[in-house]
């Protein structure tokens, strides 16, 4: 290649890396509307949304968004993938910080049942990257079908309101100023009367919670975990006195019922190795290094195990084993 | 004149032009396409862009690797980029001696220059010329001059370049060759292809089914091309040089309408032999007043290689013995460097040291007694090359034939060393081999080529299958070879024992000092009063000997 040939080459591929590296596509002064606007031209889909922090929340309500077996519609799982990926094509071209988004998804027939979907941005990168399986990247993403807890406490409210025939000025002035704040854990999220009730949720939280959702699917799907019948499960990250924990709280009812004191340790044992493997995974898997312990409780046995952040990633870099761990399990 | 230039260079480097050309088509739209992506995706396909330039390299070079192995399509491929005739910058006057072959040379270039001309009056270019002779005598110099004083490209290649393993190979790369010549020839109206060491491809083909495949397809495309540029009348001359016999050429490569001219470069006579060393000794810091007619008498049969190589050496000793100019000195040193090689002293017992000086002494006198053409300047006992002692005895003069005279001196002169040996221990030792052998040819060639045997048989009997020469004739024949080095041994074994006092003192002189330069061995044998055969002033003459 001479001199000449080489000059035009390189000209060429400065344009197509400065092609590549100008300004960003969503603006973060333009965020919302850019999500918006995305929804509405690309998927002929009406959202409402809304940014608290570094936490991006979009509001879809569906005409049918369960069937009548009170399972997701397909119609309804289209519209929300279609939001899913608008919502995701939007954080990742941004040059704002959203780190979370969360996709509520309300049935115009039953506004009280919502579907909450949350993810972390950083777990889209990775899957882009194939830096995470198909199958981790879905286990790390939230969701959930619950009754909506602002609606199930104004509506309680309203009621007594009602005994005591407040005006509807009134109440609404007596709501704003006592029960419409917005919600202090993920289990608050929420949209109600044209209002998002968010938080700006922190990767603790989320991990806590990831935690929890994983427990209760690997103890659903798992032929010989079901036995065990963990139905509550509760993932929570608390400071107390400056120690940082991830507090795991669950119920094991079908050890309720073992009467063999042997056969009813090793069924405990099992429950809580498979919890802790589980958690061991979420933490090491996100490096995650912002804590002190992982504390497993059983509520119905009033049991319980702390390990220390170095146990569990000496666990995970098969330096110790499981054995060591629950040593002094008992 | 310039569209023309701008078709020649479309057809050279069509390929070019259309890969580039995607090149750059592809570069737009690749612009246009990551423009259009969201930021996430550009970056994402820019940060993976270091990678798949590397995937691709990668795949690249083993695609390259495999098309070569396997397919051998880029075998093939000739890469040769055409040198215009100004860059070459060989002028011709930078070409020294080779009178007669520039003169030839000269008409060519002027019918290559004025070709229209030529076509007026009808005449023929001439679209071959093939350099004939002895190894570093400027061949290649010759040619390059060809091509700057025609101011045309020159295309260089060498004959073995062609030669590949694979059938066909050779004969694409030929076509290759004359295509880009005609391309050429086409934009800048004319073109010099030279194919140094022609006989690689150009040596008698064979017919046989064993083998040869390759080299005949090469030489037969050569040919087809050869006759293909007479047929469209490009302006290309093909210039051959080859260091082989002519007779090991294929006689249809010689045939008019080919390679029409033939330039025989021989070795360069006294005259052009101090034209070289005035140029070599130009180029270099020397002595002022140096005798270049001295050098170049001494330089007799040496090619213009060996001079240039002799002035090398000389200013590589200057340089070692940190002096700013070359002397007479270090040339002589260059000479003996160059023509006897570097010393490599061996330990030896004294009595092998003796017998080696006895036997280097013999050569020396019969040498300087009995040769008429040769002289000598030097003996030595230390050991270099694979000897372990030499005669230095350069040709004083070049001479073009050797009489019977000559023949039987330089046989006697081999045997010399044999017949010191024994005249001084009453044995003889393997030092002799060498000397045998070379003593033996001579007689041989002197009685089966040459007719100088005593008998009187005349004749080149080696052209003769010896299965058909009678038992006598080979008998004779035999018997004249041994009567002459059994003549020329008593000769020599006489003359050792008139002179023995004469080769005890060059024995003491050489065990003591080792080597004896050529004053020491004149001194010595004025001493002794003894006339050397060869004539210091005089040009040799060989009727004194009987």
């Amino acid at each position: 290649m001479n001199k000449r040939s080489f000059f035009i080459l390189t000209m060429f591929l400065s344009a197509t890396l400065s092609g590549g590296c100008n300004s960003v596509t969503y603006p973060k002064e333009k965020l919302e509307e850019c999500v918006v606007e995305l929804c509405k031209d690309e998927y002929n889909i009406n959202i409402e949304t809304s940014v608290v922090g570094s936490t991006l929340a979009i509001y879809i309500e569906l005409p049918s968004l369960f069937d009548i077996n009170l399972s997701l519609s397909e119609e309804a799982q289209d519209i929300v993938q279609d939001v899913l990926l608008a919502a995701s094509r939007v954080c990742l071209s941004t040059d704002a910080d959203i780190k979370f988004y969360c996709i509520i998804a309300q049935d115009a027939r039953i506004p009280e049942i919502q579907l909450i979907i949350i993810k972390y941005t950083d777990d889209v990168k990775r899957a882009f990257y194939q830096d995470i399986s198909r199958g981790e990247y879905f286990k790390r993403t939230l969701i959930d079908i619950n009754e909506n807890p602002q609606a199930k406490k104004e509506n309680a409210i309203t009621d007594v309101f009602g005994k005591m025939n407040l005006s509807k000025e009134m109440q609404d002035t007596v709501l704003n100023d006592f029960f419409r704040s917005p919600p202090t854990s993920l289990e608050g999220i929420g949209y109600w009367n044209d209002r998002f009730y968010i938080k700006d949720i922190t990767i603790e939280e989320f991990l806590a919670q990831q935690i929890a959702s994983r427990v209760k699917v690997k103890f659903r799907e798992i032929n010989d975990l079901r036995k065990y019948t963990v139905k509550m499960v509760e993932g929570k990250y608390v400071t107390e006195d400056k120690t940082r924990t991830f507090l795991i709280t669950f119920t094991a009812e079908g050890l309720l019922f073992v009467l063999d004191p042997a056969k009813k340790l090793s069924g405990e044992r099992k429950v809580f190795e498979n919890i802790f493997e589980e958690a061991s995974d979420v933490i090491y898997g996100y490096k995650f290094t912002n804590f002190d312990f992982l504390k497993l409780a059983d509520k119905t046995l009033r049991k319980e195990i702390a390990v220390t952040k170095d146990d569990i990633y000496a666990f995970k870099r098969r330096r110790l084993g499981i054995d060591s761990i629950f040593a002094a399990f008992n | 004149m310039l569209n023309r230039r701008l078709v020649m260079y479309f057809r050279m480097y069509s390929m070019y032009i259309i890969v580039t050309s995607l090149i750059l088509l592809l570069v737009v739209l690749s612009v246009i396409g990551m423009r259009s992506l969201e930021s996430f995706y550009r970056k994402m396909t820019l940060a993976t862009m270091p990678l798949q330039f590397l995937m691709a390299g990668i795949h690249a070079a083993i695609f390259v690797f495999m098309y070569l192995v396997f397919l051998r399509g880029g075998f093939a491929k000739l890469d040769k980029a055409p040198i215009k005739g100004k860059d070459v910058d060989v002028r011709w006057k930078d070409v020294i001696g080779l009178d007669a072959a520039k003169q030839e040379a000269w008409e060519v270039v002027q019918l290559v220059r004025d070709r229209a001309r030529l076509k007026a009056i009808g005449g023929k270019v001439i679209k071959g010329l093939l350099l004939l002779g002895p190894p570093g005598c400027g061949k290649t110099y010759l040619a390059k001059a060809i091509a700057t004083e025609a101011r045309l490209p020159f295309i260089s290649m060498s004959g073995s370049e062609f030669v590949e393993i694979f059938v066909g190979v050779g004969a694409a790369r030929v076509r290759k060759l004359f295509k880009k010549a005609r391309d050429l020839a086409y934009g800048y109206g004319g073109c010099i292809i030279f194919i140094d060491e022609v006989d690689a491809v150009g040596r008698a083909r064979s017919f046989s089914f064993m083998g040869g495949q390759e080299t005949n397809s090469t030489q037969n495309q050569l040919l087809a091309e050869l006759d293909g540029l007479k047929e469209k009348d490009y302006n290309i001359i093909v210039i051959a040089a080859t260091n082989a016999p002519e007779d090991s050429l294929d006689p249809a490569l010689k045939r008019p309408g080919r390679f029409d001219r033939m330039i025989y470069i021989t070795l360069p006579n006294l005259e052009e032999r101090e034209k070289l060393f005035m140029y070599y000794l130009a180029n270099v810091r020397a002595e002022e007043g140096l005798d270049v007619g001295r050098l170049a008498r001494r330089a007799v049969n040496k090619s213009p290689a060996d001079i240039a190589n002799l002035i090398k050496e000389s200013a590589l000793i200057a340089m070692r013995r940190k002096k700013a100019k070359i002397g007479l000195e270090e040339i002589s040193e260059a000479f003996e460097r160059v023509e006897l090689g570097i010393k490599h002293p061996r330990t030896m017992t004294p009595r092998e040291k003796e017998l080696v000086a006895y036997h280097e002494s013999g050569h020396l006198i019969v040498t300087y007694l009995l040769h008429p053409t040769e002289d000598v300047f030097k003996a030595s006992i230390i050991s270099r090359k694979a000897t372990l002692g030499v005669v230095y005895t350069p040709p004083k003069e070049e001479l073009h034939t050797r009489s019977k005279m000559m023949y039987l001196a330089d046989i006697m002169t081999s045997l010399g060393g044999y017949a010191a040996e024994k005249t001084k221990v009453g044995y003889t030792s393997n030092g002799v081999v060498s000397d045998f052998k070379r003593a033996t040819q001579i007689a041989h060639i002197m009685v089966w080529m040459l007719g100088m045997g005593e008998s009187g048989l005349v004749g080149d009997f080696t052209a003769i299958p010896p299965d058909r020469l009678s038992n006598v004739i080979r008998k004779t024949l035999n018997e004249d070879t041994n009567n002459i080095l059994q003549n020329c041994l008593r000769n020599v074994e006489e003359l050792l024992k008139k002179e023995r006092e004469l080769l005890d003192r060059f024995a003491k002189e050489l065990v003591e000092k080792e080597e004896l330069e050529y004053d020491e061995i004149e001194a010595i044998f004025k001493e002794h009063g003894k006339e050397p055969m060869v004539s210091k002033d005089k040009p040799a003459d060989d009727s004194t000997i009987s």
